[in-house]
């Protein structure tokens, strides 16, 4: 997930608490300063009638038509004694003026006169719009909730999002980023203390990659160079010595001996310097290539080369495998395979090769499964050396594949090797 | 693990600051708290029994407001007088009039210069006002000097 993203969703949560407790609080204070508001004029409003009657004079019209009632009725002192003096409550109330009942707030005070008389005050206010205007308060606060919640995130997603524009320049650089190309300078167009930082450090690592690969590159090429030359003349040599008329038998058949060695010596340089350079990414260019087109080719090729041991090969193809990878290391993969399979096939057998669009499977007829492990090791050879073999086939073949998004693997299944090359996701 | 415990503090704060802030609600609410005449402070007592003495009382009660609490006696003869938690006079009402002596000499002065014919109704002490209500309905506010700041009707 993108980190503006994770940090937007990091945030809804605190907000949503935090604004949702301010915007509750809020409501739940205002409306009951409401609530006391009422109580309040109710309480001046039954002091003001109790006052009047207490000193004598006349008391105010009961539905004076502003909504609010009193009543006033004698009660005994048990009753005094019994109830609350003051009691607050909710109740339905009529309404003269409306002909109608309508929810109010209501308050009743016991009290006495100077003869010792206890009497009980109702008064009463209807609440309508004190519930009206708590109903507009709550919606208010919660669509300023809304909003503010809303914003806030906004507001911080862009924000970071501005803020990270130096860390996206650097994501951009990297993507663009292949070794051994010569690289554009790494962004660092930032006083961001940690970007900078990071941009110095990426500046640092690759220069130096760049330095090593560079030295790496030559090196192989050096010692590929020199080690073929000697080699090459010292195989020379040999021939040379073989055409030599006053040879003898014995001298004959050791120098044979060692000029198949040499051979040996020849082709495990060649194969292990192919091997170091994929290694170290030297045929890294990739184009698309159709590896169906290669297997044919290599099939039809092996097919005449070990006609002689009764060995065929069948072709199931199943569609077009097209992958992005170098021409060479292409053939190098497919070729390697195909080898393989055909010289550890029994007499009069058969190669099965499946093809299809993610991949494809090359399949020859074994006794023993071969060891999973240390399969795609260098020199890895089942049971003792066989003659000729460099034992690096299958390492190369490994390689080619890791360095190019593909997955090479082994299966024993029904007395047969099967080795497949699939296209990782 | 780190993430844990920044999670659990960051929680234990949110809970704190929200059950203070539901506490604080409770305090909102008010309560006309009965009391009786001798639950009254020693000022409040000497007061009513100076200025109307044998009157019986018809109600008291204590309003435990959260700033400021006071106390609302209402006399049987339709007086009513609020006492500060101290006892100290805050206000006084009386349909009748209020008793000589209880208004500052300068303020009656004053309204019997300008309002021969009227009588007070109500006095209230303010913390940097006096107020008082005539029978004519006149509301008239003075300043500590006594000087007249506002007059209503």
């Amino acid at each position: 997930m993108r980190l503006v993203y994770k940090i937007t969703l990091t945030f809804i949560a605190p907000l949503v608490i935090t604004l949702g407790l301010w915007g509750w609080l809020s409501y739940r204070t205002m409306s009951s300063r409401i609530h006391k508001d009422t109580d309040m004029i109710l309480k001046d409003y039954s002091d003001n009638i109790i006052a009047r009657k207490l000193s004598g004079q006349e008391l105010p019209d009961r539905f004076n038509g502003a909504y609010n009632t009193y009543y006033i009725k004698e009660v005994t002192e048990d009753y005094a004694l019994e109830n609350p003096s003051v009691y607050y409550g909710d109740a339905e109330a009529y309404l003269k003026s409306q002909e109608d009942f309508a929810s109010s707030r209501i308050r009743r005070q016991v009290f006495s006169d100077r003869e010792g008389r206890y009497y009980e005050i109702t008064v009463s206010l209807p609440t309508f719009e004190q519930e009206t205007l708590i109903e507009h308060v709550l919606w208010w606060t919660g669509i300023l909730f809304v909003v503010l919640l809303v914003a806030l995130l906004v507001i911080g997603v862009l924000v970071i999002d501005y803020n990270m524009k130096p860390f996206r320049a650097l994501m951009k650089w990297m993507d663009d980023y292949v070794p051994g190309q010569v690289a554009a300078p790494v962004p660092s167009d930032t006083n961001v203390l940690e970007f900078k930082k990071l941009a110095n450090t990426v500046q640092e690592a690759v220069d130096r990659f760049e330095h090593e690969y560079e030295e790496r590159k030559i090196f192989i090429g050096n010692a590929s160079h020199e080690l073929q030359t000697p080699l090459a003349v010292c195989s020379n040599r040999i021939e040379m010595l073989l055409e030599r008329p006053d040879l003898n038998e014995e001298i004959a058949e050791e120098l044979v001996k060692l000029h198949r060695s040499l051979g040996h010596l020849i082709r495990l340089n060649k194969t292990l310097l192919l091997l170091s350079k994929v290694e170290n990414g030297q045929y890294d260019d990739a184009s698309e290539q159709n590896l169906t087109d290669y297997l044919k080719d290599v099939l039809a090729l092996n097919d005449e080369v070990y006609s002689g041991r009764g060995v065929s090969s069948s072709l199931n193809e199943g569609g077009q495998f097209i992958c992005r990878i170098n021409d060479q290391m292409a053939s190098v993969l497919v070729g390697n395979l195909a080898k393989n399979a055909y010289i550890h096939s029994p007499r009069n057998s058969e190669v099965a090769v499946n093809v299809w669009d993610l991949g494809f499977s090359i399949s020859n007829p074994g006794e023993e499964p071969l060891d999973r492990s240390r399969l795609f090791h260098r020199f890895y050879q089942p049971k003792g050396r066989r003659e000729g073999s460099t034992g690096l086939g299958l390492a190369l073949a490994y390689s080619v594949c890791e360095r190019n998004g593909l997955a090479l693997e082994y299966e024993f299944k029904e007395k047969k090797h099967i080795f497949s090359v699939i296209l990782k996701k | 693990m780190k993430s844990k415990i920044i999670k659990d503090t960051v929680m234990k704060k949110i809970f704190a600051i929200a059950a203070i802030a539901l506490a604080s609600l409770q305090i909102i609410k008010a309560d006309d708290r009965p009391v009786t005449f001798n639950q009254l402070p020693a000022a409040a007592q000497a007061f009513i029994n100076t200025n109307y003495p044998g009157e019986k009382i018809s109600y008291a009660t204590v309003d435990d407001d959260f700033i400021r609490p006071d106390y609302n006696v209402m006399l049987a003869n339709g007086v009513k007088v609020q006492f500060e938690n101290s006892g100290a006079l805050e206000k006084i009402e009386s349909r009748n009039g209020i008793p000589e002596g209880l208004v500052p000499v300068q303020i009656k002065d004053y309204v019997k210069m300008h309002y021969p014919d009227a009588f007070f109704v109500e006095y209230e002490i303010g913390r940097k006002s006096y107020e008082v209500k005539l029978s004519n309905r006149l509301e008239i506010k003075f300043n500590r000097s006594f000087n007249v700041i506002e007059i209503d009707d």
